[in-house]
């Protein structure tokens, strides 16, 4: 075909469906009303995942014989489990309220959480198998990860700490702010009035919740401050995150 | 285009989405991110003007959107808009040097990343980020044309 053969379509069609889908981008973005989209392909992914796992541990227990070996791999779970469980038990030990007295931490199970957006488009948020203890905070078993703000059918929605819509009332030193997150992973910032401190006096010093707002118990380490930054006005200060919301599908919900 | 066609293609935009989320969640930097999905739309456009028509643009947008669990639009907007400039200089381009042509797709590329991170994601926005995926689009061009039109050469018997 000649290189410059015109190709004959309607430019019209194009235009029409490019306005009407700008119309719905901006009211889905706006009102999020096409949700239940979103929430059938999360239930797809999970029934999914289950079929693959039912299926998988059909088919080796059919050709698996060795009975000894999955009773260890069950027991080997059940003790990474329990191990977990301690590790955050453990963790909100340092706190200053004394959470420790009854059974404050509710087990529950990331179900979904979309890795590939957490780390490219600042979505920090995922669901988990409980929904009942809505704006509690929830950690894992390195510390805390982010706060139960919705529920989803059967499922909580939790924006974890990095996100840019969470902000967390911290204190290190003498200082106290109000960390929020910009979607950068394992990242909080902090603005600041200039001049309150030493930088170097801050670099590497643990940061802690502070208690303000009556969500987050004070006391419980958050992780610890790796850069400062000097503006005109303020000073921003960065928080390197102690616990990695991917490292385990366990986690807790502080229920007091 | 028969309904075979059709899955292939939508199969190979698939692949090109897994490929991107898994290699983006592999290697964890905020400048990392590849568009493996928008260089295999690119090709479809590029070497089946004809077949590719308004409806197959969509319908793939809208797949693409609801496996990422997007927005609906997110994938579709741009779809449409690179499809319409594409077909309208579908021979012309023919015209031109692999390398010209992984330019020209680099720049569109570069205008879909910008729309969805400014628009929709902007807390992942990052300047290095728009470098690195200007770059790998060029890099990548030859690869994904390579590949594709294996897979056009030895599956879909409809698009010549």
């Amino acid at each position: 075909m000649a290189s410059n053969t015109p190709l004959h379509f309607s430019r019209f069609s194009y235009f029409l469906c490019i306005i009407f889908f700008s119309f719905v981008l901006f009211f889905d973005t706006k009102d999020n009303f096409l949700k239940s989209l979103r929430i059938i392909q999360t239930s797809s992914v999970i029934t999914i995942d289950l079929m693959t796992t039912n299926i998988f541990n059909f088919f080796s227990s059919w050709l698996d014989t060795k009975d000894d070996l999955k009773k260890t791999e069950a027991q080997l779970k059940s003790l990474e489990q329990a191990y977990e469980f301690l590790l955050a038990r453990q963790f909100i030990f340092s706190d200053e309220s004394n959470l420790l007295e009854g059974d404050n931490l509710v087990p529950a199970f990331i179900k979904n959480f979309d890795a590939y957006r957490y780390i490219c488009c600042g979505v920090h948020e995922m669901l988990i198998s409980e929904n009942s203890y809505l704006y509690k905070p929830v950690l894992n078993s390195s510390g805390l990860i982010g706060q139960l703000v919705d529920s989803e059918g059967n499922y909580g929605k939790l924006i974890l700490l990095s996100d840019s819509r969470h902000y967390l009332p911290v204190s290190f030193g003498s200082i106290y702010c109000n960390a929020n997150g910009r979607g950068v992973p394992m990242d909080l910032y902090c603005t600041v009035e200039k001049n309150s401190f030493e930088t170097n006096d801050i670099l590497g010093l643990p940061v802690f919740t502070s208690g303000l707002g009556g969500i987050f118990p004070k006391g419980l380490m958050v992780g610890s401050v790796s850069r400062v930054t000097t503006s005109e006005n303020s000073t921003e200060i960065s928080i390197s995150l102690l616990a990695d919301p991917r490292t385990s599908p366990n986690i807790y919900i502080i229920k007091t | 285009m028969i309904f075979k066609d059709f899955f292939i293609i939508s199969l190979s935009l698939l692949g090109g989405y897994l490929t991107d989320s898994f290699l983006t969640t592999l290697i964890n930097k905020p400048f990392f991110e590849i568009s493996i999905t928008y260089l295999i739309f690119f090709y479809w456009c590029y070497a089946a003007p004809q077949q590719f028509s308004l409806i197959i643009v969509m319908v793939t947008g809208f797949l693409i959107d609801f496996i990422g669990a997007s927005f609906i639009g997110t994938h579709i907007l741009p779809f449409l808009l690179f499809s319409l400039i594409i077909r309208t200089y579908a021979y012309r381009l023919r015209l031109f040097s692999h390398l010209q042509i992984g330019l020209i797709f680099a720049l569109l590329g570069s205008i879909g990343f910008t729309f969805k991170y400014l628009f929709l994601y902007p807390d992942g926005y990052f300047y290095s980020k728009l470098l690195f995926n200007f770059i790998s689009y060029i890099l990548l061009w030859p690869l994904v044309y390579s590949l594709c039109r294996h897979i056009r050469r030895n599956y879909i018997f409809d698009i010549k």
